[in-house]
């Protein structure tokens, strides 16, 4: 039997969405196992009713949307929170630590921080890959885990220079993998969209990030996706 | 026994081994040095610098789909140094039972000088003797010296009319400088004996990330995770993938219980399995003092001084005593 499928989006740039719709054929073959009852951006008919899965993107900014994330957490059996911004608290929450009364409105929240989630897949943009294979494991009954290392493993396994080795910053050590270390394999650094892997040791990469590139800028580059830290698995929270 | 020959003969006898053989070898790409697929002689590095990962992403790869099986040629190594060459033979060992990789004597290893770098320790296990080779090449100005190591070797000079000199001479050891011995047994024992060096350890595992760059870059790293995908035509894909003891999920049982619940718990096992377990099991160390984990870790942590350091840290404890 088809399980019901539903995508929503809060603040954010639609990026994940898109890097779904770019992904089309691989998630076509979904089709299969899910119906689709509610996506704004890919189709016209739309409902508003019970789904089997919600997948979110974005993070909760003010009270309308806080309000309709429990109302979706109500309609929805299992929430898969997608992208940085649900997960991390994405660029805009970059707000949450100026001084209040700059902005009107009150800090955005990550998804977890609002209602129960059952997955998160982070990234910005996600891997579609990896939310692909997290439906099909959700259809089959079948629990699905994120990798745990740090990109670095990835970046070694992709025979890259080592950035850090190099003097340049990378946050690679503490940032959990399952990206492929896209970015340093394309001379890029690592931010760490994908958020912090198990047991990071921030203090030690502050300490080799600090007389690189002096702590302000550390501290920038720690929270271009909001929150590094954010614990992954809701469920291990307890 | 020793030949000398030309480049010109050199590509002779790569072109006769290539027909038997699907040969692997060190070269060059964008600029940095990494274990390949071989086509001509003139790409393989002689003398051969130290590649960021090792002979085992050919024929362990870091995905390896358990649906494809290869029948192809045997493999050759043409262009690997004398540490990868005793790391392939150790490697190979641990998967004998596994039919996932060729059994080492099908493998023809074709080992040449190595440019050591300031990481290098592997005389710190030996004597540094280069003797793991069906052919041992090094370069002398701009002819090339050939070394047999054994009856394949001897074979392979002998169909290509190559001249071999009766006088015996055998490869030059590699030297090191400033690269003290390392007793296995002290260094074995002083791993094992936990009591009261949770300090120690613990230091140590306050700089490491437990990245587990180290772990890919590791000749003699092995472990593996098994995945199953499930894909859209009801399938499933099922892979073995590169591992590492320094994952969190590599110690987790269920319901999230953790048998090495902290960072210096999985660090303790990466040294503890690699001095004390594997030489109990097998006989090996799983260690050729390659040096590569030494430049992959991005916490500039050194291997090679942390085993030096825990070595006499016995001492420290036996004064005490
Ligand atoms: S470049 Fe970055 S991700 Fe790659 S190994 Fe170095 S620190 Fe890690
Ligand atoms: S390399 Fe870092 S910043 Fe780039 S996609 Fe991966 S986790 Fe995100
Ligand atoms: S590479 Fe260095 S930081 Fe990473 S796990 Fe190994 S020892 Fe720790
Ligand atoms: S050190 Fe760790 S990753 Fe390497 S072989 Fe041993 S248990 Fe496996
Ligand atoms: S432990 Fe380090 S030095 Fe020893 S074989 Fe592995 S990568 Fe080389």
């Amino acid at each position: 039997m088809k399980k019901s499928l539903a995508i929503f989006s809060l603040t954010s740039c639609e990026g994940c969405q898109f890097e779904m719709l770019n992904h089309y054929e691989t998630f076509n073959g979904l089709l299969k196992y899910f119906e689709i009852k509610n996506f704004r951006l890919g189709q016209e008919n739309n409902f508003d009713e019970n789904f089997d899965i919600a997948i979110i993107e974005g993070s909760a900014d003010g009270e309308e949307q806080i309000k309709f994330l429990k109302k979706i957490r109500k309609q929805s059996k299992v929430i898969v929170a997608i992208g940085a911004c649900a997960h991390l608290g994405g660029i805009q929450s970059e707000r949450n630590s100026l001084p209040q009364g700059i902005f009107h409105k009150k800090p955005t929240k990550i998804v977890p921080a609002v209602i129960k989630t059952e997955y998160i897949i982070p990234g910005c943009p996600i891997n579609h890959a990896e939310l692909y294979h997290c439906l099909l494991d959700i259809y089959w009954g079948k629990q699905f885990f994120l990798p745990d290392l740090a990109v670095c493993f990835e970046c070694r396994v992709n025979e890259n220079e080592c950035l850090i080795k190099s003097g340049k910053p990378c946050l690679g050590p503490i940032t959990r993998s399952g990206c492929n270390s896209v970015c340093v394999n394309a001379g890029e650094a690592c931010l760490g969209c994908r958020g912090a892997k198990p047991e990071p040791n921030i203090e030690k990469l502050k300490k080799i990030l600090e007389p690189m590139i002096g702590e302000k800028e550390t501290e920038n580059i720690m929270t271009i996706y909001g929150d590094l830290t954010n614990e992954i698995d809701p469920s291990a929270k307890k | 026994m020793k030949s000398v020959v030309s480049i010109h003969q050199l590509g002779q006898i790569f072109d006769f081994i290539k027909k038997d053989y699907r040969v692997l070898g060190t070269k060059e790409e964008n600029g940095k040095p990494i274990f390949g697929e071989i086509s001509s002689a003139r790409e393989i590095l002689i003398p051969t610098p130290k590649t960021i990962l090792p002979f085992k992403k050919l024929i362990y790869p870091a995905i390896l789909d358990l649906a494809k099986t290869e029948n192809g040629k045997p493999v050759a190594f043409f262009g690997m140094t004398n540490c990868d060459a005793e790391a392939l033979c150790v490697f190979l060992d641990k998967f004998k039972d596994t039919g996932l990789v060729p059994p080492f004597r099908n493998i023809l290893v074709i080992s040449t000088t190595c440019v050591p770098d300031e990481n290098c320790f592997c005389t710190a296990f030996g004597n540094g003797k280069i003797t793991n080779f069906d052919l041992h090449i090094t370069k002398e100005k701009d002819q090339y010296a050939i070394f047999s190591g054994s009856a394949l070797g001897r074979k392979i000079l002998k169909l290509n009319r190559i001249k071999v000199s009766n006088t015996i001479s055998k490869p030059t050891a590699v030297k090191l400088e400033n690269v003290r011995k390392i007793q296995l047994e002290k260094l074995g024992k002083a791993i094992d004996d936990k009591t009261g060096k949770l300090p120690f350890w613990q230091e140590i595992a306050d700089e490491c990330f437990g990245c587990g760059a180290c772990t890919a870059v590791c000749p003699l790293c092995f472990c593996t995770g098994k995945d199953f995908e499930n894909d859209a035509e009801g399938g499933c894909k099922h892979c073995l993938k590169w591992d590492s003891c320094y994952a969190k999920s590599f110690s987790e049982i269920q319901n999230h219980f953790d048998l090495r619940p902290s960072n210096v718990n999985r660090l303790y096992n990466w040294y503890h399995h690699k001095f004390v377990r594997s030489p109990k099991e097998d006989g090996e160390i799983l260690c050729t003092g390659c040096g590569r984990c030494i430049k992959a870790c991005p916490a500039y942590l050194n291997q090679h001084r942390i085993i030096e350091t825990v070595q006499n840290y016995t001492k420290v404890i036996d004064k005490s005593k």
